[in-house]
Parts: structure tokens; C-alpha cells; sequence
């Protein structure tokens, strides 16, 4: 054990050591079971002057946690989004949202316009006035010994049938 | 830290060093069994060990670490208590156990004669401090001051501070090795 490495042990105690300084005197811990007593008497002399009941980690303490560990699966944190992908999918979700809206206002505009598109439709196939005429001139002909009575006693009005066939 | 969250073990092996004690304390601030208190401790670390995604770094780590062994440890005595290995308890019962004192542990009669020897030993070798080393090193323990703070007080640089409560941890190391060894 080197004079330098159990000052800082001291200093990391206190918290008093950055991360630099502090990852490899805990390599160092970790490899040496004398730094590792060490610790766990500074660990104890400090509750111990705190007037706290004395209770540390066990000199095997790390290495069971670590073989308990070794059985356990690697935990992998997602990983962060930069503002970039968010921009992008934020973009993406407002514009399937407004083809969702538009899409939902077409289909209902769709819903009103389609009596008038079957009333278009049915007067592009009527039957074009010329020829209408002459079938209802020829249907005049073919009823003209029908009488009409409107409010005539005793009279009973009658109709006659007809058919009509269409060309 | 962030190595640690990526599936650095050895990162997380590091991390178990270095607060390995503090947790052990804690833990058997609740649990005086002191193999119940390791394994509690262990049971802890492991806990924090899967809950790593979790962390999100708005508290420093040891907080966090410190809220994961409380709640195993409160939940423990619980479980123990009312005999349910898997029962696991939310933080608002993990309080109302707190304030329970007939669910703590009883601390073994060899731990506490144990304990006693030790804070014997310090409580000499205390004494036995030249003063400007009990006075650092009592500020440090004591009264929880900073360097920067036990600097100002004592009128001298942070580099005095440091020796001080380095060499007072030593000489009272001196005496506690061979009654622990």
C-alpha cells in the first residue's frame, strides 16, 4: 500500500476526491484486500465517532455482489433521442394528424354531396325532351275517349289502363 | 454514472466499493442482525443493479441508492414480520414502519459488545490525538463540517486540513487493526 493511495482513501471517505481521481483508487480497492480493510476500518472509525453503532461491509461484501451480479442480465438504458429526432417526429405525427382530420372532413363532405350526385345522375339519363314528347303526344292519342267528370252526381267517372312500353 | 446505465458492470462493481459501508450502516439501522444487515445490503445493491433505467440523475446516486435500501430494508422487516417472503410495501407504509419500533430488529448481544470495544478504542485513541488533529477530525465526524468550512475555522489551508484528518484517521487505525484482526 502506497502512502499516497491511503490519503486519498481518506479524502474518498469524505467525498472530497472528483471522478478522476477517484475511479482508479477504487480499481486499486477493488484489486487490493489490504486498501479493501483499510476502507472498511475508515468506514468504521467514522461511524464510530459519529457515536453510531459500527456496522460495515463485510471484506467479501463486493466480490458476492459481484458473482450474484455476473448471473443477472446486462440493463441497457434507451437511447437518448437527440432534438433532432424530435423535431422529426414530432413533424411526422402533426402531419399524419392533419391527413387524418382532412380525411375525415372529405369523407363526411363525400356523405353530403352524394343525393345531389344521384339526382345529377338521373337527369343525365332521362330521356331527352324530344323524344318525350312525342311519347306523351301518342299517349294523349291513345286516351282521348277517356271522360274526366269532377263533381257530377250520378255520374260515375271511370279510368281506362294503358300501358306503355318504352322503346 | 452514465457507463454504469449503458450495462458497464465493472463501472457498477466500482460503485459498490465505494458505498458499500454506507449502505451496510444504513440498512442495519433497521436490521441489527448483522448477517441479515449484508444480505439485506447485497439484496439492495442488486435491486439498484435493476432499477438502473430508472435513475434519472435529477438526485445524486447515493440518494437514490439510499431510498432503494431503505424501502428493501423496511420492506424485509415487514415481509419477515408478517411472514410473507414476496410482499412488497409502497413508500407511504415504508413510513408508517418507520415510526413502528416493534417491527426493528434486536441488535445480538456479541454485536453490541463488539461495538463496544471498538468505540472504547476510538474514544482512546481520540485522546491520545495531538490537538489540532482531534480538533480536525472531530469537526470533520462530528459536526459534519466541510474541509473548505473546518479550513476557516481552524485558520489554515485546505492542505493542512487534509493532512490532519488523514493522520488522525491513521493513528486511531493503529490501535483498531489488532483488535479487529
Amino acid at each position: 500500500m502506497q502512502a499516497q493511495q491511503i490519503e486519498k482513501l481518506s479524502l474518498l471517505v469524505d467525498d472530497q476526491l472528483d471522478n478522476a481521481q477517484a475511479i482508479p483508487l477504487l480499481k486499486s480497492v477493488q484489486r487490493d484486500p489490504e486498501l479493501q480493510a483499510k476502507l472498511q476500518r475508515y468506514a468504521l472509525i467514522s461511524q464510530a465517532l459519529k457515536g453510531e453503532q459500527g456496522a460495515v461491509a463485510d471484506l467479501d461484501f463486493a466480490e458476492k455482489l459481484k458473482r450474484q451480479l455476473k448471473s443477472e442480465p446486462v440493463y441497457f438504458l434507451p437511447r437518448k433521442k437527440s432534438d433532432d429526432h424530435f423535431k422529426k417526429t414530432s413533424l411526422a405525427v402533426a402531419a399524419s394528424v392533419v391527413l387524418a382530420v382532412v380525411g375525415f372532413y372529405a369523407g363526411k363532405m363525400q356523405n353530403r354531396i352524394q343525393p345531389f350526385a344521384e339526382i345529377t345522375t338521373a337527369a343525365q339519363s332521362q330521356t331527352p325532351a324530344d323524344q318525350m314528347n312525342a311519347q306523351f303526344k301518342d299517349y294523349l292519342q291513345a286516351h282521348d275517349n277517356v271522360w274526366y267528370v269532377n263533381n257530377n252526381v250520378g255520374v260515375k267517372s271511370y279510368a281506362r289502363l294503358a300501358s306503355y312500353q318504352p322503346k | 454514472m452514465r457507463r454504469v446505465q449503458q450495462g458497464d458492470k465493472a463501472a457498477f462493481d466500482l460503485l459498490v466499493i465505494k458505498y458499500q459501508h454506507r449502505i451496510v450502516h444504513l440498512v442495519n439501522r433497521y436490521v441489527k442482525d448483522p448477517s441479515e444487515a449484508q444480505d439485506v445490503a447485497q439484496d439492495s445493491f442488486i435491486k439498484a443493479y435493476k432499477a438502473l433505467g430508472d435513475f434519472r440523475g435529477d438526485s445524486a446516486f447515493y440518494t437514490w441508492l439510499y431510498r432503494i435500501a431503505i424501502n428493501t430494508a423496511k420492506n424485509y422487516l415487514l415481509s419477515r414480520s408478517r411472514r410473507h417472503s414476496d410482499y412488497e410495501v409502497d413508500m407511504q407504509d415504508a413510513e408508517q414502519i418507520e415510526n413502528a419500533p416493534q417491527l426493528k430488529d434486536i441488535e445480538t448481544p456479541e454485536h453490541q459488545l463488539m461495538n463496544d470495544q471498538i468505540i472504547a478504542v476510538i474514544k482512546s485513541a481520540i485522546e491520545k490525538l495531538p490537538e489540532e488533529m482531534r480538533i480536525a477530525i472531530t469537526l470533520r465526524e462530528f459536526e459534519g463540517m466541510s474541509y473548505e468550512e473546518i479550513a476557516e475555522a481552524m485558520d489554515c489551508p485546505i492542505g493542512t486540513v487534509r493532512s490532519r484528518i488523514f493522520r488522525a484517521r491513521e493513528a486511531i487505525d493503529e490501535k483498531l487493526n489488532p483488535l479487529l484482526g
